[in-house]
C-alpha cells in the first residue's frame, strides 16, 4: 500500500500525499516531540519533513523501504531546529548537563507512573532516547534503527540495553520511593 | 522486574506522554498544503530582460560562441525550439530560490565548460553550460575539472564545492559501480543510488560520513552526454550546509545543459 502511495505521489497525486500524511503524521509528531521536547518545534519539524518528502520524492528509490528514509529526514529536521535554537548539546556533555537539572525536577513526581517514566525517558541522553523511541514507539527492528541512525548494530544494542536498564532502575527505585539517582548512574 | 513488563511500560509511557501533540495533526496538514502551494508558485523561474547583455567582454565572447552553437545545432526543430535555447543561454538569469525557508532572488551568470570530442567523431564536440551564482561562488579548475567553490570558505569546516567533469568514454551505467566503490574506500556510507529527473536527468549516488552536523555529504549526478560518455557532477559539503550550499548547488544544477557543437 505504501509503495503504491509513493508511486502516485511521484506522479504528483496530492491525494496520495494526504493519505501518506495520515499514515505517518501521528508517529512523526510523537517522535519529534520526544526529540525536541516542545510542541511548536515538533510541529515545525514534522511540517518541514513532509514538505521535504514531497519535494524530494523523485529521488526516493522505490526498491527501498520508505519508513527509514522518512524517519531519517525527520530526525535530521529535529536536529536542525534544535541547532538553530542552540539546543543541540554535544552528546558527551549532555549527560553532565542533565545531571544538574534532574534534581530540581525530582520533587514534582507526583503523577502517574507512566508520566513519570516518560519524563525520565525524556531526560535520557539523546543517543539513548532516540533509539528507545524508535523501538518502543514506532516498532522498528534493531537493524532498521541502526540503519536510520547510521550506527553499528552492536552499538545500537548496547544503547538500547543501557536505556532499558536505566528506566528499569528508575522504575524499581521509584516504586520504593527512593528515586533520587536513577538517571545518572 | 520482568523485561516484558518494562517494555510494555516504556511503550505505554511514550504513547501517553506524547498523546497531546496529536491535536496538532489536522491544523498541521492545512499548513503543509499551504506551503506546497507557495512552493509551487515560487518554483517558477523568472527570466529578466537582457539589461546587461554586453557588459562584460568575456560573457560576450562566451555567449556569442554558445549562441552560435545553439543556432547551428538546434535550427532543425524550428523557431520555437530556437527561442527556447536562446532564452536558455542568456548571459544572465535571475531565479527565485528557496533557502532555509526564505525566498531569495539570485542572479546567475552563464559559464561554459571545456569541450571534448564526442566518441569517435572528429566533428562533434560535447561541452556543457551552467549558470553560476557569482556573488557567492567562483569557478576554479582543479586537476582538469571545473569546480564551483564558495568565495568565502569557512576555516575548520569540510570543503564545499560542486565539481563538473566530463568522462568521454564511460556511460553513467558504467560509472556507477566505480563511484560506489570509490565512496566506500573513502569511508562514506552509501545512502542512495537512484534515477532522478530533478535537478538534472541522470543517476544520483549519495553518501555521507555520518549524521553529525559537520559530517561530509557527497552527491554524484551522472548525466549522459548523449555520445557514449558522461558528465560527473559531484557536490561535496557538510550536513549542516545542506540547506545553504546544498540548496544553492541544486538551483545552479537545475540550469545545467549538455551542449553538442558541430551537429
Amino acid at each position: 500500500m505504501e509503495q503504491e502511495l509513493i508511486k502516485r505521489i511521484k506522479l504528483g497525486d496530492r491525494k496520495a500525499f494526504a493519505d501518506l500524511y495520515n499514515l505517518y503524521a501521528d508517529y512523526a509528531l510523537r517522535l519529534a516531540l520526544t526529540i525536541t521536547k516542545e510542541m511548536a518545534d515538533a510541529a515545525d519539524a514534522v511540517q518541514e519533513t513532509f514538505i521535504r518528502v514531497y519535494k524530494n520524492i523523485n529521488t526516493f528509490d522505490l526498491q527501498k523501504n520508505f519508513k527509514p528514509w522518512f524517519y531519517r529526514i525527520l530526525i535530521n529536521e529535529c536536529n536542525r531546529i534544535l541547532k538553530k535554537k542552540n539546543k543541540v548539546v554535544l552528546l558527551d556533555n549532555y549527560f553532565e548537563q542533565k545531571e544538574s537539572s534532574v534534581s530540581s525536577q525530582k520533587d514534582n513526581y507526583d503523577f502517574e507512573e507512566s508520566e513519570r517514566l516518560y519524563n525520565a525517558l525524556c531526560q535520557l541522553n539523546e543517543e539513548i532516547r532516540i533509539p528507545l523511541t524508535l523501538k518502543y514507539l514506532i516498532g522498528f527492528s534493531e537493524k532498521e534503527i541502526a540503519e536510520i541512525l547510521g550506527i553499528n548494530l552492536n552499538t545500537l544494542k548496547s544503547r538500547l540495553y543501557k536505556g532499558r536498564e536505566r528506566l528499569k532502575k528508575f522504575l524499581s527505585q521509584n516504586k520504593e520511593k527512593e528515586g533520587k539517582e536513577w538517571i545518572t548512574s | 522486574m520482568d523485561n516484558k513488563l518494562i517494555d510494555k511500560k516504556i511503550e505505554s509511557a511514550l504513547k501517553q506522554g506524547t498523546d497531546h501533540i496529536l491535536e496538532l495533526k489536522s491544523g498541521l496538514w492545512l499548513k503543509i498544503e499551504e506551503r506546497l502551494e507557495e512552493e509551487k508558485e515560487k518554483e517558477t523561474i523568472v527570466v529578466k530582460p537582457k539589461k546587461k547583455l554586453l557588459s562584460r567582454l568575456v560573457i560576450q565572447v562566451s555567449v556569442a560562441t554558445v549562441l552560435g552553437v545553439a543556432f547551428f545545432g538546434f535550427t532543425k526543430p524550428g523557431q520555437a525550439a530556437f527561442k527556447r535555447i536562446e532564452q536558455l543561454l542568456l548571459p544572465e538569469k535571475t531565479i527565485v530560490q528557496q533557502l532555509e525557508g526564505n525566498e531569495e532572488e539570485t542572479k546567475l551568470t552563464l559559464n561554459e565548460g571545456q569541450g571534448q570530442k564526442a566518441g569517435q567523431s572528429d566533428d562533434l564536440e560535447v561541452s556543457y553550460a551552467i549558470y553560476v551564482d557569482e556573488e557567492m561562488y567562483k569557478v576554479e579548475n582543479v586537476g582538469g575539472k571545473d569546480r564551483i567553490v564558495p568565495k568565502l570558505a569557512a576555516e575548520n569546516l569540510p570543503q564545499v564545492y560542486m565539481e563538473i567533469e566530463q568522462v568521454a568514454d564511460k556511460s553513467p551505467q558504467m560509472l556507477v559501480e566505480e563511484i560506489v566503490q570509490e565512496m566506500k574506500a573513502e569511508g562514506y556510507q552509501l545512502k542512495e543510488v537512484a534515477q532522478v529527473d530533478d535537478p538534472v536527468k541522470g543517476t544520483l549516488v549519495t553518501g555521507s560520513t555520518g549524521n553529525k552536523w559537520n559530517d561530509v555529504v557527497v552527491r554524484y549526478y551522472l548525466v549522459d552526454n548523449q555520445h557514449g560518455g558522461s558528465f560527473v557532477i559531484k557536490q561535496h559539503f557538510f550536513l549542516e550546509a545542506e540547506e545553504g550550499h546544498g540548496a544553492r548547488f541544486y538551483y545552479m544544477l537545475k540550469e545545467f545543459r549538455v551542449i553538442t557543437k558541430g551537429e
